[in-house]
């Protein structure tokens, strides 16, 4: 985080920018005014990048970004209620993700840690994420042992748990369950600095629950990352093509949206924003054979994705 | 002449108080310094087209800092002073720059006013995920106000169910503060506020 030094005037103008909140204005407003005039200029940080400010910025997930802000409020107002002597509701953060892969879960869990960071719950923030071989072991106490690791790397941040449900999947004897308890234990002895997030798809997240009662009732957030729509798809292939900059012609623009079209209508490949990447990583390795050839390049050819890039891209 | 600010998170209902205030105290029309809607011609509205035109149910209906002129009888005397309207301010920072930079001048004008209303609205006070619930920027508002100016809250729609417990939150979160629970839809509280001006207008 960079140390800028800062006057009120320029505070309300980096506001007005939108590069700090108006909580950094009375901040800076209150630490030269209190002291008079005549002192010189004061320090405020620059923040970086609001991680709300990323969420918004990813396509589509309107119930995620609204549970988000939803929570980051709840937080907000219990911390001030203990603050004014008033009960507090217990803040309870672990997260249940619901969504097939692609659908931004790891993204958004990412943008929590730092959200909680921010707000104070999380010391670090980090993510940790986990997959069954990363926990249970070979033998007895080694998945306990491999799990309390995991656990401890992810102190201060979030343990996310990528297809939870691998842990339940070899029955009573299986080496997961020892998994799971170790998981629950280091719930409890960790519950200041640490938060859980079990991901999956939804039917087996629905299903590992519902036979695990013990651990749902410690899980009382639950987000559903839904597919995302052939609009949205689309417009994150825009957003792709535009962070690299190359733009679409508008017959590529027709060929995109029919690529993705057929691909959602095939149900057997996940039409998910992995599937766009491809797409569009493709097509832009496409063009560059199309255009190695030739001896005169303008600007716009540098950057223009045709029709038949798009095609040949999502054909092969 | 002497400003009083009314400022507070979005949707609170500043305008909404202003309007109506401007009715209560015995104003003919609402009579503003420079047009609320940013257009050179129209600075004068009956109250009737002020709530009509200005006040609405979404956030950030107003995006820039409007004074208007009142007049307000004492004894024989009459004070005139300005009751300015502000854009509400959210917490974060709002994608919109023509919104942020109603704001930021909002906040410039706090800066050098007489007297602040700080409004919050009681029916949202706790409600998690409201623009209107009561966070951060209304703790750094009462901060940074409370110690150069006349200094009150607005308790607002507390005609609202669950106003009563927002109050009572509001009340404890700032127990050093004058807290006054206002309707600007019924005039609940328009004569404390009335009163709470006046003494300072001296
Ligand atoms: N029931 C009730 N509704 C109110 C009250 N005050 C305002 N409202 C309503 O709340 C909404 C917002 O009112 P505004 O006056 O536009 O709020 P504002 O604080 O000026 O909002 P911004 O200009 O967007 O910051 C409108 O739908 C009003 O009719 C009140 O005391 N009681
Ligand atoms: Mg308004």
């Amino acid at each position: 985080m960079g140390i800028t030094v800062c006057s009120p005037e320029e505070a309300l103008d980096m506001f007005e920018e939108g590069r700090i909140p108006a909580s950094e204005v009375f901040r800076v407003l209150g630490d030269r005014e209190l002291r008079g005039t005549t002192q010189p200029r004061v320090q405020a940080p620059v923040q970086p990048p609001d991680p709300l400010g990323e969420l918004d910025s990813m396509i589509g997930l309107g119930q995620v970004k609204d549970l988000v802000r939803e929570l980051r409020a709840f937080v907000e107002i219990q911390r001030r209620r203990l603050r004014a002597g008033l009960a507090a509701e217990p803040i309870v953060l672990h997260m249940i993700f619901r969504g097939n892969p692609g659908t931004g879960k790891t993204t958004v869990a990412r943008i929590l840690g730092r959200v909680f960071r921010e707000m104070g719950v999380l010391e670090k923030g980090h993510l940790v994420e986990v997959e069954r071989a990363d926990l249970v072991g070979e033998y007895i106490g080694h998945t306990a042992q491999k799990t309390r690791d995991q656990v401890k790397r992810a102190l201060g941040g979030i343990l996310f748990i990528d297809e939870a449900y691998s842990l339940a999947r070899g029955g009573e004897k299986d080496f997961g369950k020892e998994a799971i308890d170790t998981l629950v234990k280091a719930m409890e002895d960790h519950k200041e600095n640490l938060v859980l997030i079990l991901a999956g798809y939804p039917d087996e997240m629905d299903r590992f629950l519902w036979t695990n009662p013990g651990l749902r009732s410690r899980f009382p957030l639950h987000l559903d990352f839904r597919d995302y729509s052939l609009a949205e798809l689309l417009d994150i292939g825009r957003m792709m093509f535009a962070a690299r900059q190359y733009r679409l012609t508008p017959d590529a623009e027709e060929a995109l949206e029919e690529c993705l079209r057929r691909s959602i209508a095939v149900e057997t490949i996940p039409a998910n924003a992995r599937l766009v990447r491809n797409i569009v990583e493709k097509a832009i390795r496409k063009q560059a054979l199309r255009l190695v050839a030739r001896r005169e390049l303008e600007r716009d050819d540098l950057v223009t994705i045709t029709a038949r890039e798009i095609r040949e891209a999502a054909g092969d | 002449m002497k400003d009083c600010v009314i400022i507070g998170k979005p949707n609170v209902g500043k305008t909404l108080f202003l309007v109506n205030f401007a009715e209560y105290v015995g104003a003919a029309v609402l009579q503003f310094e420079r047009s609320p809607s940013g257009s050179l011609y129209e600075s004068t509205y009956s109250f009737e087209r002020a709530r009509a035109g200005l006040v609405g149910p979404n956030p950030h209906t107003t995006t820039a800092v409007a004074p208007a002129l009142l007049r307000i009888r004492v004894g024989k005397g009459v004070r005139e002073f300005h009751m300015t309207d502000t854009a509400g301010i959210c917490e974060g920072i709002h994608g919109d720059p023509v919104v942020r930079s109603g704001m930021a001048d909002s906040l410039r004008r706090l800066r050098g006013c007489d007297i602040v209303l700080h409004m919050v609205d009681a029916s949202k006070a706790t409600s998690p995920g409201a623009v209107e619930a009561v966070g951060d920027v209304d703790i750094r508002i009462a901060a940074f106000s409370a110690s150069r100016a006349a200094y009150a809250i607005l308790a607002n729609k507390m005609d609202l169910p669950g106003a009563d417990a927002g109050l009572l939150f509001i009340r404890r979160l700032f127990p050093r503060e004058s807290v006054i629970p206002t309707s600007a839809l019924s005039g609940r509280g328009f004569r404390e506020v009335r009163a709470f001006i006046v003494k300072h207008l001296r």
